[in-house]
């Protein structure tokens, strides 16, 4: 474990609906992790932001991710095809990738997991249970885990 | 040898003994005893050879012998005791074959006493003796000779036989047909044969170094050759270069071992050249027929005569869905082939046959099954394997999927069988018409009727009753399928006008069916075993003629759609019995009419009225020489007078015959006629006469005598003759005339006859003929010029046509016209307008003379020196039309009734194909409405799939999508109760809660629906399924719950069966677990599972699937029941019968329940008491039918 976290890692959520990244905002503070926790709400968003297109230029405002949370069905570009073209891509395929979605498809689970995905996990029903998941989620992959140096990219 | 020297020396010794003993007596006695000694040394010596020994002096006497050598010469004792030397020499010589070589050798050696001698004896029976002599000699002294015999025999025969062996063996091996040859241990060749010989030329003594070969050879075999003396065996594939060609050859080399010591070696080369190149060439067809069959777009199998795959191609692997590992080694009933065929083939007794007796499945079709059990339709080709003594090993199937083929097959026999009968209909009523009209058997005709309405209606008796006016009966003519018992019977039974099923027909002239004569008090069936009967009647111009009566013993077997048809094989029996009355009066007159020919033949032979005339003519001219003489005929049909032949001063007057004269009117030879009495007149000018002579009598006329021709009563016609001198005839030359006029009449009377009856007999050849092709044409149009056609040709009219009634306009049409100047088409008549506007009024045929001069003739047609007839067109009480033909006055006589007759007959022709067409108008017209109708049908069944398919859609998204928001309220209801939870008071939490129930509810009701639409949205394939591990997986999975209430499941055996695995696993989740649930208070919860096989007629013991089609499961608890009224309702989405506070569910599983068994093809039911337990029966199929899914 590193004792010294220079730079915490930062989280990004890709989720077209509302409802669910405040909620994710939430559970994220009841948890009181220190890290950032950064927004897109469509594939192509998610895109832009990992590639530094459009809006998401500087690296201040927009720090490259150390995970990345993607939701399955969005408008534009869904979560399948941004996955497809993350794990394609040299300088992204080591950023882990936690699907976090409403589907509980046997089909979504097989394909994203054959595209390289870190974890699959459907979205609670309660509050108490996604504080939960958000808890487990950055215990383990900030705490547990030893992730790539390069894992915030070239 | 040893023993012959060894006994001239005893003997010597004696001898010398023999002399001392006058030497010295003193000792003699020592000498005595030592003589003795040796004298007993010899006999035992000579006695203990195998030899025969002979000891003979110098003049030949026998001294002495052993007994072997008497033996071997087989003398006699007597002979021996005798001691006679002749004797037994003679015996000696007569065993001899030889016995002058014998002497001779012997006088030779006496000659020469200083000699040994060898010879050998052959003997007489075969024996071979050796035999050696010896001098005897005594101190150098010779004092005679010892022989001695050794039997050798058994060795000459020995070498005999050796030799022999050697050299059979020497000619099998030159004969070998492969090289074969033998070293020495010096490596040189001291034997081959004649192929070796052949191939290498000589090599004895040769070494392989020696022989003109290629270095790689001469190695080879020098190899070859080292190892085989060293004790191996060597096998070698070389080629060789031998007589010119290139061969192949096995070189074998083996050691030559004698006790553990090589002395040579032995070696075979053997051709393998062809054997090669067939090796080759199979192989090369194997790699061929592998390649073939792995790659090949067919399926390729192979099994055992017990029906084991031995063999699967890839394509079959991908086509059947078995990997190869899976299947090689199955029976094909149970993996490829289904048990039965949907339509329920037996296929397992299909393929025990065919793999027995594949040469009879050479092609076969037969439904297959793939292995998620889609049923497939398979093409095969089957080939048997026999082995090499030709016994059946294996099949070998080629298949080529048709599955479509037969699929669109099947639609398109569904499609067209229907529509199809009404065609088969009309065929069959096609070859009956052709076959009535061609027939002139009635009998035949009448049975061919009776049996194709039998086979139509599938009546077991059937008959015609032909109605007999005069004894108020009906009269049986054709019986068909009455056993000879029946028929008596029935012909005891009389069968009255006005009586029973037929009677009725008769009266009504209706078709009468009665579907179960039993219980009908008016009937009586003379058939014990009839219960239906049905009675068509046979009708020809409106006049009832006789039934066409069907029987059967099943209640109700005939049915109204063959109604229809049996009327118009009843106008067939019609027409039959027509054509028969008619065919009888032709034949009838034809008899006549041989019988007049025979006498005509009397007087002349001849039947050509012209010809008679001619010859009365010229007997009246050479016997009576009058100057003028005519011949006249009488029709009586016109009562006119015609004349036959007019001659003047021996010139015919060729203009004048043929003119008619009315009777009246026609002067002299009128009155002849009238009167049938002879005339002589003196002199015209002067005689008183009866009659003016104006017509028919030549002005300068001055004798006149004429005499009437009758025959058989009948008036013929008239002779006369004129002289223009007066008083020429006198009585004699009238008896003369009247003689002649007899005998010439009744040959007319003959020759008319014979014109009509062929006339006749040509109409009805015509008429024959037009109804057969009026009954195979079906072009209407053609059909009725065909008609008028002929009609014209017939009755030698030029022109005629047709005139059709339109009732909607009340007029007629001209329809058909046929020749020049007549009414176009399209012309229209009232009625009573024109002659067919008469004929349509008055409904009879009708005839003019001269149209032009007829007062009633109609604007529309053309003015024309013509004769008309015109007839009525009639089908039973509906008129359709009028027929018309017009005839040329100057070329033909106008038509008399008897040509309106003959008309009558092209129009019941004309009726019958205008009924015709309309009969296939209407059931073209139909098929085509049927057709519309089916595929309007299909539309809609489309339509509503479609439907069902967007509303199954539209369940499932709604479903799918109304969880999103649910789960909002969830997760943020669960928020505030975490986090404001303690804000709020009792009641406020208390809403809350109750909120969060509704939620969890709303939850439930979604997902119940959502797997309520994914029974068929998310249906997967139809695939063998193991209830009992099923059963069991469902049980563990409600252990809880089990548990919780502390129920107990008892599982039966339970059947595999073709189904949906998901589903089945839902199906019994949802029963048991309804089971489990609904239980009573303070009892604890069973339930029980059990299974019944079924077939088509009831229930079978599980293990006999043979003939089984479907199972039954039962799921039975111990719980609350349900009112057995609210059956149907339990079964619908939402409907409960508890409320949710009691018992939970979402109203949805059992609804979910019976749409999975209704998508498998099978029902689901429920029995119940309430308080008394509930039992609910699932019906399922055994197996599915792939591709008929009904949503």
């Amino acid at each position: 474990m590193n004792e010294v976290q220079a730079d915490p890692i930062v989280i990004l959520m890709a989720d077209d609906d509302p409802d669910d990244r405040m909620l994710a905002q939430d559970a994220w503070e009841e948890n009181r992790l220190a890290n950032d926790l950064h927004f897109v709400e469509d594939g192509e968003q998610l895109m832009a932001y990992l590639h530094r297109r459009d809006g998401y230029s500087h690296l201040a405002t927009s720090p490259l991710p150390g995970l990345i949370l993607l939701d399955l069905n969005m408008p534009k570009k869904d979560g399948r095809e941004a996955l497809a073209e993350i794990k394609a891509d040299p300088s992204l395929r080591r950023i882990p990738i936690v699907i976090l979605t409403t589907s509980k498809a046997e089909e979504d689970i097989l394909r994203t997991y054959d595209l390289g995905v870190n974890s699959f996990i459907t979205k609670p029903v309660t509050f108490e249970a996604l504080v939960e998941i958000m808890g487990t989620l950055a215990k383990y992959w900030f705490q547990i885990v030893k992730l790539p140096h390069n894992g915030k990219g070239v | 040898m040893a023993v012959v020297i060894l006994c001239a020396f005893l003997v010597g010794r004696l001898r010398d003994m023999n002399a001392r003993l006058d030497e010295d007596s003193a000792e003699r006695q020592r000498t005595r005893e030592a003589l003795i000694h040796s004298v007993s040394l010899l006999r035992a010596t000579l006695e203990s050879t195998a030899d025969g020994i002979l000891v003979v002096d110098n003049s030949g006497k026998i001294l002495d012998f052993n007994r072997k050598f008497a033996a071997m010469w087989r003398i006699p004792d007597h002979i021996l005791a005798s001691q006679d030397d002749d004797q037994a020499l003679a015996f000696v010589l007569d065993q001899l074959s030889d016995p002058d070589q014998f002497i001779l050798k012997v006088k030779e050696l006496y000659s020469q006493p200083e000699a040994e001698s060898f010879d050998i004896l052959h003997f007489k029976d075969g024996r071979v003796f050796e035999r050696y002599s010896q001098p005897q000699r005594a101190d150098d002294q010779i004092i005679g000779r010892v022989w001695s015999f050794r039997d050798v025999t058994d060795r000459v025969k020995a070498e005999k036989a050796l030799r022999e062996s050697e050299s059979r063996l020497q000619s099998a091996i030159e004969s070998l047909p492969f090289d074969f040859f033998a070293l020495d241990e010096n490596g040189r060749y001291v034997l081959q044969n004649s192929v070796c010989r052949r191939h290498w030329g000589a090599i004895i003594g040769k070494r392989p170094e020696d022989l003109e070969v290629s270095e790689e050879i001469l190695d080879k075999w020098l190899k070859n050759n080292g190892r085989a003396y060293s004790g191996e065996t060597v096998e070698e594939e070389v080629e060789y270069f031998v007589l010119s060609e290139r061969r192949r050859f096995t070189n074998i080399v083996s050691p030559i071992c004698d006790q553990g010591e090589i002395h040579g070696i032995l070696g075979i080369n053997v051709d393998i050249t062809e054997r090669k190149q067939v090796e080759d060439a199979l192989r090369k067809s194997e790699a061929k027929y592998r390649e073939l069959v792995e790659n090949a777009n067919s399926i390729i199998f192979r099994m055992d005569t017990e029906g084991r795959v031995t063999f699967f191609n890839e394509f079959a692997q991908s086509f059947f869905g078995y990997a190869e590992d899976e299947i090689l080694g199955q029976h094909v009933v149970g993996t490829i082939v289904p048990r039965k065929e949907s339509s329920g083939r037996d296929l397992v007794g299909l393929i025990q046959d065919l793999v027995q007796h594949p040469e009879q499945y050479a092609n076969n079709e037969n439904e297959n099954i793939r292995r998620g059990g889609e049923r497939v339709w398979v093409a095969w080709t089957n080939k048997p394997i026999f082995d090499d003594q030709g016994r059946l090993t294996e099949v070998l199937c080629i298949g080529n999927d048709i599955t479509e083929r037969v699929r669109a097959e099947k639609e398109l026999q569904k499609a067209k069988t229907e529509l199809e009968q009404k065609n088969v209909d009309l065929e069959a009523l096609s070859r009956v018409g052709q076959m009535v009209n061609s027939t002139l058997d009635t009998n035949a005709i009448l049975d061919y009727l009776t049996d194709e309405a039998m086979r139509v209606t599938r009546a077991t008796h059937g008959q015609v009753l032909v109605v007999q006016t005069d004894l108020g009966s009906f009269v049986r003519r054709s019986q068909r399928g009455f056993t000879p018992e029946e028929k008596e019977q029935a012909q005891e039974g009389l069968l009255p006008l006005d009586q029973g099923v037929n009677g009725k027909a008769y009266m009504t002239s209706q078709a009468v069916r009665v579907d179960d004569i039993r219980v009908e008090p008016e009937y009586f069936p003379l058939i014990p075993s009839t219960r239906t009967e049905l009675a068509v009647p046979i009708i020809r111009d409106g006049q009832v003629l006789g039934n066409l009566d069907l029987q059967s013993p099943e209640v109700g077997a005939f049915r109204d759609v063959d109604l229809g048809y049996l009327t118009a094989l009843a106008d067939q029996v019609a027409i039959a019995l027509d054509n028969a009355q008619l065919f009888s009066g032709i034949q009838r007159q034809k008899r006549e009419l041989e019988i007049l020919a025979d006498t005509a033949l009397l007087i002349g032979g001849e039947l050509e009225t012209e010809v008679l005339l001619r010859r009365l003519y010229e007997q009246v001219q050479s016997l009576l020489t009058p100057d003028s003489l005519g011949i006249f005929l009488y029709d009586s049909e016109s009562n006119e007078v015609k004349i036959g032949l007019a001659v003047e001063t021996e010139e015919p007057v060729t203009k004048a015959v043929g003119m008619r004269l009315p009777l009246e009117g026609s002067g002299l030879t009128g009155w002849v006629m009238r009167t049938r009495q002879p005339l002589v007149v003196g002199d015209i000018q002067t005689d008183l006469l009866p009659i003016e002579p104006k017509h028919l009598t030549q002005p300068a006329a001055r004798s006149w005598l004429g005499v009437p021709l009758i025959a058989r009563d009948r008036l013929i016609g008239a002779i006369s003759i004129q002289s223009f001198r007066p008083m020429v005839y006198g009585d004699a030359d009238r008896r003369l005339l009247e003689s002649l006029a007899t005998q010439v009449a009744i040959a007319l009377e003959s020759a008319r006859l014979f014109d009509e009856t062929r006339r006749q007999a040509e109409q009805l050849e015509t008429l024959r003929q037009l109804s057969q092709e009026l009954t195979a044409l079906r072009d209407l149009d053609t059909l009725l010029h065909q008609i008028v056609e002929q009609a014209m040709q017939l009755l030698g009219g030029e022109a005629g046509g047709m005139y059709l009634h339109r009732p909607e306009q009340e007029v007629l049409e001209w329809v058909v016209a046929v020749g020049e100047n007549v009414a176009p088409q399209g012309t229209t008549l009232r009625r009573g307008e024109g002659l067919s506007g008469r004929v349509w009024e008055t409904g009879e045929a009708m005839t003019l003379d001269d149209y032009r001069n007829w007062s009633g003739k109609s604007s529309k047609w053309p003015e024309l020196p013509a004769a008309l007839v015109g007839v009525p067109i009639q089908w039973g009480e509906e008129f359709l039309g009028v027929l018309n033909i017009r005839a040329d006055t100057s070329i033909r006589p106008p038509f008399t009734p008897g040509d309106a007759a003959l008309a009558s007959q092209f129009a019941a022709q004309v009726a019958i194909a205008i009924r015709n067409a309309r009969l296939y108008r209407t059931a073209q017209q139909e098929i085509k409405e049927r057709t519309r109708a089916e595929e309007a049908q299909k539309g809609y069944a489309a339509q509503l799939e479609q439907s069902n398919r967007e509303l199954q859609d539209f369940l499932y998204a709604a479903s799918h999508h109304l969880q999103e928001p649910l789960r909002k309220v969830q997760t943020f209801s669960s928020w505030l109760r975490a986090k404001y939870g303690q804000n709020l008071d009792d009641q406020g939490y208390e809403y809350l809660a109750r909120m969060q129930d509704a939620t969890s509810w709303m939850q439930a009701l979604i997902n119940a629906l959502l797997n309520y639409s994914q029974v068929t949205t998310k249906a997967q394939p139809f695939m063998p399924v193991d209830l009992n591990q099923l059963a069991r997986e469902v049980v563990s999975g409600l252990g809880s719950q089990i548990e919780q209430v502390g129920g107990k499941v008892e599982i039966d055996e339970l059947p595999t069966i073709e189904a949906d695995a998901n589903q089945m696993r839902q199906l019994l989740l949802n029963l048991i677990g309804n089971g489990l649930k609904f239980h009573r208070p303070n009892e604890v919860p069973l339930v029980k599972v059990r299974a019944q096989i079924l077939n088509g007629h009831g229930d079978l013991p599980l293990d006999d699937i043979s003939e089984a089609t479907s199972c039954k499961i039962a799921i039975e608890d111990n719980g609350i029941g349900f009112d057995e009224k609210y059956v149907d309702r339990i079964f619908q989405v939402f409907q409960r019968l508890h409320g949710r506070g009691y018992y939970e569910g979402t109203g949805i599983g059992l609804a979910t329940c019976r749409k999975i068994v209704e998508r498998h093809g099978g029902n689901i039911c429920a029995k119940s008491t309430p308080g008394q337990g509930a039992t609910f029966i699932v019906t399922l199929p055994l197996r599915q039918h792939q591709g008929v899914e009904i949503l």
